[in-house]
């Protein structure tokens, strides 16, 4: 039988967790749609998700609009966790900065339905997480402690690059009303990640793992996009 | 509504599925069969201790060997699992030194292995430490009773204590020497703790071991370089032996083994027409002094116990002869010793081998003379050689006054031709001593890098041991060529093996050999596990480097 690996399994947990930085609720987009002519050229959008950050929108016609938005997220986790029976505590740091150029598309004048794409210039995108096992780990008659065990460090870096993008959605980022919700989802395609993987002490040999890694990630070439949206109409 | 549900709901349709595709191409755990592996790199000079048969010709090894740790450093003597249960896993004994101990060359780590196997002589094999990033290997040779090695021969008999009685040890094709043991009318026995032992018969067993063979003087217990002889003035030195002859008592009466008698037993040992007497450098003659020794193999401890004088029988056969009043096993040698030596020459090789070499495929003799003597002695044998760069695998060197005389000869195991030798040196002196190696040209060998792991059972966690990698080769022609060995520090090392040959590989932990059969060749393979404590792995072949690497591992429940 494949045994579950508790570093693998919670690791790749606090990944994922971490990158999306809050709960995703797929239930929560609210979807306005309208039979109007909108007249309405600035909007403001505050999204939260995968890319949390800000977009201004320009509209060019009732269908087309052109945006510039940031995206920003920084967190440090520090906190001790069970992962599968063990121990451990996690620091590190996830660090993403990304500007972005896109456009929206309505393609159905009854429907906020939309489509966007456009490039964005990724400044930061890295996490790195460091595990350090919290237990005392005995092989033989030898015993050691935490501080002898050493720790683990991951880090993924995709660099700094040009990023095209794309995805669906729902909603104006120029709203027809005051205040409008909306929901986007789509990737990021950009090179596959620079993988680190280095242990200290007693777990120096984790680094021979790094071409696994390396290889395990060798297609994540498609960053995720998954944000609820609030907009502000500016005019 | 229908309507408007079904605009609504078509591009989440596609969505789902677009994103599915996506993430379906990706493997989405980066750390997927990434294990928590943590380095068992903790102690310092892992010493491997090779038991073999001393009869080369033996077609079994020692089975059942127990070693039991004795001597002044005993405490800082592990297994390679930390703790003191000293396992002998098949033939082979691992050791560490404490992660905390300095050792140097002027104040080294000292202790003594004593081994004892059914059916063998009980021996010993002191250590001594003075490096700690050393690797140290040792071959012991152990005596089988029922089988000894040339030059040597055993008689086991029942003697009256009543009548007295004599067992005598005859002479054999390859031992001339005759040695007797004589009970004198009412002697009586006692155990160790001096208590006679109730019994009129004493099961007496004496193995000779002769001057004139070096396959018997390999087998010398306790060997010719001893580092713990006690003299009679009370000083404890190490030194080098000059043996006239070696027997080796055991008795015991009453179920009990006798360690003493009430009356002094009569040891007659037949001295060997070749031996020169390294004090006159002339033969031994009748009225020499030969000083005696006596050895605890429990110990490892030499005792400087007395005098024999040589007498020359009816038969013209030269005899040394002693009273012994307890019993051990009896040398008869002279001995030299202080100021101490270690080896400090280094052997410069030029040799007709361009590739890397498998060392156990040559060995080296080291001859010894006092100063001024050209009566050189065989002292022993290193059971591996480099001959390519000159490395004399487990050479510790001699206990022997700066200024005394040293020949070493190298022989290729194939055939057991000399394939160099050196000039004669003084092995104090710090020098480069050249050797030119003419050796018939080997198979073809490969290095293999070894990534080694051991898998927990009972906890979520790896380990990359350190510990000794052992290969068997079961076409060398005797035990003595068909193991290669090499310390793996952290799962890694690099051995050099032959190219397309079947090995038994495999690592030696806690008191186990985790093993299974494997060829290394150019194709790759896969390790093919035998059963109980087997290992599973691969090899790949490198042809940039032109190397072999294997990755193996095995399933050890010693994590908590």
């Amino acid at each position: 039988m494949k045994r579950k690996n508790t570093l693998s399994s919670f690791l790749f947990c606090v990944f994922l967790l971490s990158c999306t930085g809050v709960t995703f609720g797929q239930d929560s987009t609210s979807v306005k749609t309208s039979k109007m002519k909108s007249s309405h050229k600035l909007g403001l959008a505050l999204n939260l998700g995968t890319t949390p950050g800000v977009t201004l929108a320009y509209a060019l016609s009732p269908q087309l609009a052109i945006r510039l938005g940031y995206s920003y997220f920084k967190y440090n986790p520090n906190t001790t966790l069970k992962a599968s029976g063990e121990d451990v505590q996690l620091g590190g740091d996830i660090n993403m900065s990304i500007l972005g150029l896109s456009a929206e598309f309505f393609p159905f004048k009854k429907s906020s339905f939309k489509i966007f794409g456009g490039a964005s210039y990724i400044d930061k995108g890295n996490l790195s997480v460091v595990v350090t096992p919290k237990g005392t780990y005995t092989f033989g008659n030898t015993t050691f402690t935490p501080d002898e065990i050493g720790n683990v460090k991951f880090s993924v870096d995709y660099g700094q690059k040009i990023a095209p993008f794309a995805g669906i959605g729902f909603g104006r980022t120029i709203p027809k009303s005051r205040i409008g919700f909306g929901f986007e989802v789509g990737t990021y395609y950009t090179q596959a990640p620079v993988v680190t993987l280095t242990g200290e002490k007693r777990l120096s040999s984790m680094s021979e793992q790094q071409s696994k890694v390396q290889e395990n990630m060798k297609d994540w070439q498609y960053w995720p996009i998954m944000n609820l949206r609030l907009s502000f109409r500016l005019d | 509504m229908k309507t408007k549900l079904i605009s609504i709901f078509r591009p989440i349709l596609f969505l789902v599925l677009g994103l599915s595709l996506v993430l379906a191409c990706q493997k989405i755990n980066p750390l997927d069969d990434v294990d928590l592996t943590v380095n068992t790199d903790i102690y310092q000079a892992p010493i491997l201790i090779n038991f073999l048969d001393a009869n080369v010709n033996a077609t079994i090894l020692p089975e059942n060997i127990s070693v039991s740790i004795s001597g002044p450093g005993k405490n800082l003597i592990f297994d390679d699992l930390g703790g003191k249960n000293y396992t002998v896993a098949g033939n082979v004994l691992s050791l560490v030194l404490d992660k905390d101990a300095k050792p140097t060359e002027t104040n080294p780590i000292k202790f003594t292995v004593s081994v004892t196997a059914p059916g063998f002589v009980s021996t010993s094999q002191t250590i001594t430490i003075s490096d700690p990033t050393q690797t140290l290997e040792f071959t012991v040779p152990l005596t089988k009773v029922a089988a000894t090695p040339e030059g040597t021969a055993a008689k086991k008999e029942t003697l009256s204590l009543t009548t007295g009685q004599t067992l005598t040890v005859p002479a054999t094709t390859n031992k001339a020497e005759v040695a007797t043991v004589t009970i004198a009318p009412g002697t009586q026995v006692k155990d160790e703790s001096g208590n006679v032992i109730p019994s009129n018969t004493v099961n007496t067993q004496i193995v000779q071991y002769g001057t004139g063979s070096e396959e018997s003087l390999n087998s010398f217990p306790g060997s010719f370089t001893p580092e713990n002889v006690t003299l009679q003035s009370g000083v404890s030195t190490p030194g080098t032996f000059v043996s006239a002859g070696f027997v080796a008592i055991d008795m015991d009466a009453g179920g009990k083994k006798v360690k003493s008698f009430t009356k002094p037993i009569d040891v007659n040992v037949g001295i060997n027409s070749e031996l020169v007497n390294p004090e006159t450098d002339q033969k031994v003659k009748e009225g020499d002094k030969i000083p005696t020794w006596s050895f605890e193999s429990s110990t490892g401890e030499w005792k400087e116990e007395g005098i024999a004088t040589v007498v020359k029988g009816s038969d013209g056969k030269l005899t040394a002869t002693f009273k012994a009043s307890h019993l051990s096993y009896w040398n008869i040698d002279w001995f030299y010793y202080l100021p101490r030596c270690r080896r400090t020459f280094i052997l410069k090789v030029t040799s007709n081998l361009l590739t890397n070499v498998v060392s156990r495929n040559y060995y080296a003799k080291v001859y010894w003379a006092p100063a001024n003597s050209n009566n050189f002695r065989y002292v022993y044998q290193t059971y591996g050689f480099n001959a390519k760069n000159g490395d004399l695998n487990e050479y510790t060197g001699l206990f022997t006054p700066n200024g005394s005389r040293v020949q070493i000869d190298v022989y290729s195991r194939s055939n057991n031709a000399k394939i160099g030798t050196t000039g004669i040196f003084n092995p104090c002196a710090n020098s480069q001593i050249p050797i030119t190696i003419t050796a018939p040209t080997p198979p073809t060998p490969i290095l293999v890098d070894v990534d080694f792991t051991a898998k927990c059972q009972n906890k979520n966690v790896n380990i990359k041991p350190s510990a000794w990698v052992g290969l068997y080769d079961p076409s060398g022609s005797t035990y003595y060529g068909r193991y290669i060995y090499g310390y793996m520090r952290s799962g890694k090392a690099t051995i050099v093996v032959y190219e397309g040959r079947e090995y038994t590989f495999g690592a030696y932990y806690g008191g186990k050999y985790y093993s299974g059969k494997v060829t290394f060749n150019k194709t790759g393979s896969k390790i093919v596990t035998s059963t109980g404590t087997g290992i599973t792995g691969t090899t790949s072949y490198n042809a940039s480097t032109g190397r072999v690497q294997v990755v193996a591992s095995y399933t050890t429940n010693d994590c908590k």
